[in-house]
């Protein structure tokens, strides 16, 4: 019964990017509702950055699903590296064209250019996660393209030194818009974890974190989305061992700061 | 896939690293404050400590152990910070001296004020450490006093200093020297009535009464002396006699 609990309770924290489990806190939801202002205004693009784990796919994803119908729309969430599949996917979405062979950034935009009148009452959003694995080639025809107005573009990359590089070369003089992403802060992490147990119905394991247990692990993540699930996933996976080998290892009511350093020794989140 | 055993044993580890620093960190401030308190401390004691211990010293000495502290007030400098206590003891010791003087010879102590002798505290208290020898020493002392004044007496033939002999001599019961020194001033003044006094005071005791009585009977008729007076009732009386 107890091995159970865990077991569902570990599901919750598999990293996956599930639309219906978005939490919005007052701070990212404040950023959402700027976010959808934004994409009704004539903006060539819009820059969505932050560290990894803070949510950006998530905030697409949710964008997407929440916006889909008001406007032509598609969200690339892995990105296509082949500059030929690129155009032709492209094609595909925004002119309903499919393409046997090669495409390349000619050809669409010679395409796209016949039929510029009928895009211009409903411009097609593109939405690209994890862009900085474009090639710098790939980027620059996405910034042209982008020129052309016909086609408006969200992109979502990790923020680190050389990706402000990228951000600045590429899209500086055409970003209006730029949207950072942070980590949470501790009542967020604490506010994240408990609706995510109890939105699967795990309520015992949502009672076991207390705020000292919170605390020790926003210590660890420093409230990051993807390693606070990759501990949490991974404590879990300790508790389900202890349930079936050691028992009494494992306090009931809360959750053990000793498992909690375990699953962080073992998911590399500390360095033991 | 979970090693738990490799897993708690990374964690037991991870907690000894983490400990070491603080363990560290206690460890230098206790050593930081044993240095702190040796290094600065003393400083501080050796200014207050000498104090400390001579108020106490003084607290509980008794007058037995006056005498060890004389001479170390000579060799320490920094006793020399006892002297005002010391010398309320002693004010305290030649109280009682004086006490012990009053009982013994009230006028001999009377003559000494009068002539304004400043007796020498130190030797005060030499003389209330040597209870035994109290006697001895003030005869020597007196002794001293007597050859001084006999000394300035041969130089400027003050009357007041003979009959000041005379008493000393009286008081001591050398009756025939204060017979002499008391006939001495009489011959340079006549007139003081000390002397007259003195001199038949010690014919008394000199077992010369009559004579004694002969003399004062006249002295009272010429110079009408009520001492004198009474210095005759006494002696008829019975209540001044030779012994």
């Amino acid at each position: 019964m107890q091995n159970n609990i865990y077991h569902d309770s570990q599901k919750v924290f598999l990293d996956t990017v599930i639309v219906d489990d978005y939490i919005q806190f007052d701070k990212v939801s404040a950023i959402y509702q700027s976010l959808l202002y934004s994409i009704k205004k004539p903006l060539k693009m819009i820059l969505i950055y932050g560290k990894p784990g803070t949510g950006k796919s998530m905030f697409l994803s949710k964008l997407y699903k929440d916006s889909k119908n008001q406007q032509k729309m598609y969200l690339y969430s892995t990105p296509i590296l082949d500059e030929s599949e690129f155009f032709k996917t492209l094609a595909q979405d925004l002119l309903g064209v499919n393409y046997n062979g090669e495409l390349n950034f000619t050809q669409f935009m010679r395409t796209l250019e016949g039929r510029k009148i009928n895009l211009n009452n409903d411009i097609p959003l593109i939405l690209l996660d994890e862009a900085q694995l474009y090639s710098d080639s790939l980027m620059e025809k996405i910034r042209l393209l982008s020129d052309t107005r016909a086609v408006k573009f969200i992109i979502a990359l990790h923020k680190t030194k050389e990706e402000d590089l990228i951000a600045k070369e590429h899209f500086q003089t055409r970003i209006w818009e730029s949207i950072e992403l942070e980590n949470s802060s501790v009542n967020e992490l604490s506010i994240y974890i408990q609706n995510k147990l109890k939105k699967e119905k795990c309520f015992n394991s949502a009672a076991m974190f207390d705020k000292k247990s919170v605390k020790l692990i926003y210590k660890i993540t420093k409230g990051n989305y993807r390693d606070t699930n990759k501990l949490l996933y991974s404590l879990f996976d300790i508790y389900i061992y202890y349930a079936q080998n050691n028992p009494s290892k494992i306090a009931k009511n809360t959750i053990s700061n000793t498992i909690i350093e375990m699953a962080a020794i073992h998911t590399g989140l500390i360095n033991a | 896939m979970l090693n738990i055993t490799d897993l708690e044993n990374r964690h037991k580890k991870y907690k000894i690293k983490t400990y070491i620093p603080k363990l560290i960190a206690f460890l230098s401030i206790i050593i930081l404050s044993i240095l702190f308190i040796t290094v600065f401390k003393p400083k501080e004691k050796k200014i207050i400590q000498p104090q400390v211990v001579q108020l106490q010293v003084i607290k509980k000495e008794n007058i037995q152990n006056l005498k060890a502290l004389i001479p170390k007030k000579n060799i320490n400098t920094q006793q020399l910070v006892l002297y005002p206590s010391f010398k309320f003891l002693q004010d305290l010791k030649f109280d009682d001296l004086k006490k012990e003087k009053t009982k013994q010879t009230a006028k001999f102590q009377k003559d000494i004020l009068q002539n304004k002798k400043i007796i020498d505290i130190n030797k005060n208290m030499q003389i209330a450490l040597e209870k035994k020898n109290e006697i001895k020493i003030k005869r020597q002392n007196t002794n001293k006093d007597i050859e001084h004044v006999l000394k300035r007496f041969e130089n400027n033939n003050n009357p007041a200093l003979s009959l000041f002999v005379a008493k000393k001599y009286y008081e001591l019961g050398f009756y025939d020297k204060s017979y002499n020194y008391a006939l001495i001033t009489n011959n340079i003044n006549s007139e003081i009535d000390d002397s007259w006094i003195i001199f038949t005071k010690s014919l008394v005791k000199l077992n010369q009464k009559n004579k004694a009585l002969k003399i004062l009977k006249a002295y009272i008729k010429q110079s009408h002396s009520s001492e004198a007076k009474i210095l005759l009732n006494d002696i008829l009386s019975g209540k001044f006699n030779e012994s």
